[in-house]
């Protein structure tokens, strides 16, 4: 290849952009997945006859198959996926070590997906929240992340750009604490090397921490930092202007991976953790609080200038409005976190309900925003089939979001109350059963705000698969006539 | 080797301070007025990307 | 140029690797300052008496209750509230769960808290509960678990899980290895000899939990787990002073 760049001077080869494109391929078919999983298990909530007497389909097995699928099938090929694309962009590089290492990366994180999701629903389970692959397929994990860090972290260092732009830095975080996190919390004895039994290292409440720091940072790195590294790219990119303030993101960098790592303990108010580390994580979880909203700022005041956007561009908008879920998620969790609180949140729906804002609201749709923005130009088609269709799936989604997390959180808040009611004669005024029966409703109300967010994702597939084909649907433009001439709103 | 202990037990008892400072100290370093070009070079990276590589730059 | 370039990328490389040593060094404080001490602070485990390892068929029944996943509907911890300790009973001591690989606390209550369940319901309520939720609790939303009747224990690997388990720290025996698999048997068949099984480990229920004593099913080891759930320490024997973390 001769080419070279004005940088440099040096030939380079061209960047990997078939690996990114299956990541994209893999985050739409597992988020299906994941959506579809999501509402069945949503509806035997309501609906037992749903489990179907089998071993196969009961809540208990399927809903690590909704929560494994979610996390780390849709989110982790988001992640992976999007990690490659921005790194090579914006160090100016291809990915390191070629061809072979990226699709060994892609293709065994595809494995370990299909690996882990036999066993939930075959009965092979650590029984440990979102670490229940057993120990073969968490050394298989270990092995393709020790390779995605090599790709990733070696893209970087032979980079052609003198900074390492700041998504790059939430990435790497993201890649590496995940790393620490998952051997730690996954070391285990193997009860014999062709069984797929294991017990795990730590027992009783040592092992309920060292899985809560696990669990707690699964969200602050996988899903926090990881989307941040999205975010920090794909919202400047799509406004067209800088990030609001670098400094401000620095320092969101730095403060949030500090904190974070504390926080574990607030899933453990109240029980036999001793209290000194409830008052760490409770402590550290409040103090959250402050560079997630820096972050959330920066992202949102990066479209100041250009607000006309949210009207004009459907994908901003999924962008924007996931930040905006962040605050609004990282708000409610310190919150949460407080022990007053989470004595009537803890156990209940109310928890459901926030993590849901956060995966729905904040990671679905910023890796909406990410893949409408990235399809047309990795398949370089000059736009979308459809920005109309975009503009459904918008509202769809956010119609969903709203019926779920608003009856996750009268129903979480309903049952924490009923559980602590005393009547005039100082008896519990009910009985566990009848907590459980009066959930009906709202188990029906949030089943109905997952099928619209899984409608507005098959709307979403659909648009893609529109537009990989080359077709452009004839339609009204979202904006009038000359967006680049309208005039900006006054701010 | 036992006044470096109790040394150490005095200062651990600060931890909150040692955090404080560590704070202030990376605010500091990354509102320095000299990184203020470097910042802004790094934050205009990503609307730069989108020639190919091997192609010339447009700027 | 060349000159510079090279001293450049140098400098930019280590600021890489640079970058990686600082996300460690950060991201190490917060584990290290809250989960080191845990293993190290004697008084994290209350010193009651009581908590023994489980049974070879008790532990086969944790292990059926860990890969259904009951833990993403039930809890194992009871807080010490005055609501949770009239409904369940009293709140739960971390010596409670220190042979617990790995614990079974949960984090929802889609059904009720479980940690204390043992001696609450008869052996035979539980095998039509487990068979058909609805027929013994119609509002129930717990899914069927009829096909644990059908399936039968697996005897040959049992001496094999207690070893695994002595390995990462519960102190079974020598001998409660070598009689493992008899141990299995024992509990569930009415008419072993369980003076033995008995003095190993001591309040352990025995029965034929599933009705049937000819056959050793997954329903037989659930329910022997689920009967001794939270019965192993003797409350009136401690004071408040004994829980002292």
């Amino acid at each position: 290849m001769s080419a070279t760049t004005a940088l440099t001077g040096r030939p380079v080869a061209a960047y990997d952009e078939d690996v990114v494109r299956l990541f994209v391929i893999a985050t739409m078919f597992w988020g299906i997945i994941a959506f579809t999983a999501g509402v069945y298990i949503a509806f035997q909530l309501a609906f037992p006859a749903l489990n179907l007497g089998l071993e196969y389909t009961t809540f208990g097995r399927l809903r690590p198959l909704h929560t494994s699928a979610a996390i780390f099938a849709f989110g982790g090929n988001a992640l992976l996926g999007t990690s490659f694309y921005v790194v090579q962009r914006t160090c100016r590089a291809p990915l390191f070590g070629g061809w072979a290492l990226s699709r060994f990366v892609f293709w065994g994180y595809q494995f370990f997906i299909v690996m882990a999701a036999l066993g939930y629903v075959l009965g092979v389970s650590q029984g440990r929240e979102y670490a229940e692959p057993e120990w073969y397929v968490d050394l298989w994990l270990t092995l393709v992340w020790v390779a995605y860090l090599v790709v990733f972290l070696g893209t970087v260092l032979k980079r052609r750009e003198p900074h390492i732009y700041v998504a790059n830095w939430f990435y790497l975080a993201f890649i590496i604490t995940i790393a620490v996190l998952h051997i730690v919390n996954n070391l285990a004895m193997p009860v014999s090397l062709v069984g797929t039994k294991s017990y795990s290292a730590a027992s009783g409440v040592q092992d309920a921490l060292l899985q809560w720091w696990y669990g707690h940072n699964a969200v602050g790195f996988f899903l926090t930092a990881g989307f941040l590294g999205m975010m920090y790219y794909f919202v400047p990119k799509r406004a067209e202007r800088p990030v609001y303030s670098y400094r401000l993101s620095i320092i969101h960098f730095w403060a949030l991976i500090f904190l974070y790592i504390w926080a574990g303990p607030h899933h453990l108010h109240y029980t036999a953790l001793p209290d000194w580390a409830q008052t760490l994580g409770m402590t550290f979880s409040i103090m959250l609080w402050v560079p997630s909203w820096g972050g959330m700022v920066n992202g949102i005041m990066t479209l100041s200038g250009a607000w006309d956007k949210l009207r004009t561009d459907p994908v901003m908008r999924f962008l924007v409005t996931s930040v905006a879920f962040y605050g609004m998620s990282t708000f409610e969790g310190p919150v949460m976190s407080i022990k007053a609180v989470n004595a009537l949140s803890h156990y209940t729906d109310w928890t459901i309900g926030h993590v849901h804002s956060g995966a729905l609201g904040w990671v679905a749709f910023i890796s909406f925003g990410a893949v409408y923005d990235l399809v047309p130009k990795l398949w370089h088609r000059k736009e979308l089939y459809s920005m109309r269709l975009v503009g459904w799936h918008f509202w769809i989604s956010t119609l969903g979001i709203v019926l779920y997390i608003t009856s996750m959180w009268v129903s979480g808040i309903m049952q924490g109350l009923m559980w602590r009611a005393y009547d005039h004669l100082g008896f519990l005024q009910y009985s566990f059963v009848e907590t459980v029966a009066a959930m009906h409703p709202f188990y029906v109300i949030r089943g109905l705000g997952g099928v619209l967010f899984l409608l507005g994702a098959l709307i979403m597939v659909y648009n893609l698969v529109r537009t990989i084909r080359g077709d452009v649907r004839a339609e009204a433009p979202m904006t009038p006539a000359n967006r680049a001439t309208a005039p900006i709103p006054a701010e | 080797m036992e006044m470096f202990q109790e040394i150490a037990a005095v200062l651990r008892g600060y931890w909150g301070l040692w955090l404080m400072l560590i704070f202030v100290g990376l605010i500091a370093w990354t509102l320095r007025p000299s990184a203020r070009q470097k910042h802004r070079d790094a934050s205009r990276i990503p609307l730069e990307d989108d020639q190919e590589p091997g192609r010339e730059r447009k700027d | 140029m060349a000159f510079r370039n090279i001293f450049s990328h140098a400098r930019i490389e280590k600021n890489g690797m640079l970058m990686l040593v600082l996300i460690l060094l950060t991201i190490s404080v917060g584990g290290i300052v809250e989960i080191v001490p845990l293993f190290t602070i004697e008084t994290t485990i209350e010193r009651v008496k009581g908590v023994r390892p489980y049974t070879p068929l008790e532990q086969v029944g944790r292990n059926i209750y860990i890969r259904e996943g009951c833990y993403t509907c039930h809890s194992q911890q009871i807080r010490p509230f005055r609501d949770e300790v009239e409904r369940y009973g009293h709140y739960s001591l971390a010596a409670e769960s220190m042979y617990d690989h790995p614990f079974q606390w949960g984090s929802k209550r889609t059904g009720p808290d479980l940690a204390r369940v043992g001696g609450k319901y008869s052996n035979e309520w539980h095998v039509v509960h487990m068979i058909d939720p609805r027929a013994v609790v119609p509002e129930s939303v717990m899914p069927p678990y009829a096909f644990l009747a059908d399936k039968l224990v697996r005897q040959d690997d049992i001496a094999g899980h207690l070893t695994a388990l002595r390995a990462v720290g519960v102190p079974y025996s020598d001998e409660m290895i070598a009689n493992a698999r008899a141990d299995l048997l024992a509990q569930a068949d009415p008419e072993a000899d369980t003076d033995a099984l008995m003095q190993r480990y001591p309040k352990a229920v025995t029965g034929a939990f599933d009705g049937d004593p000819k056959r050793l099913t997954e329903m037989d080891a659930l329910i022997a787990y689920m009967q001794m759930l939270g019965t192993l320490v003797d409350f009136s024997a401690h004071g408040l002073e004994d829980f002292q973390q």
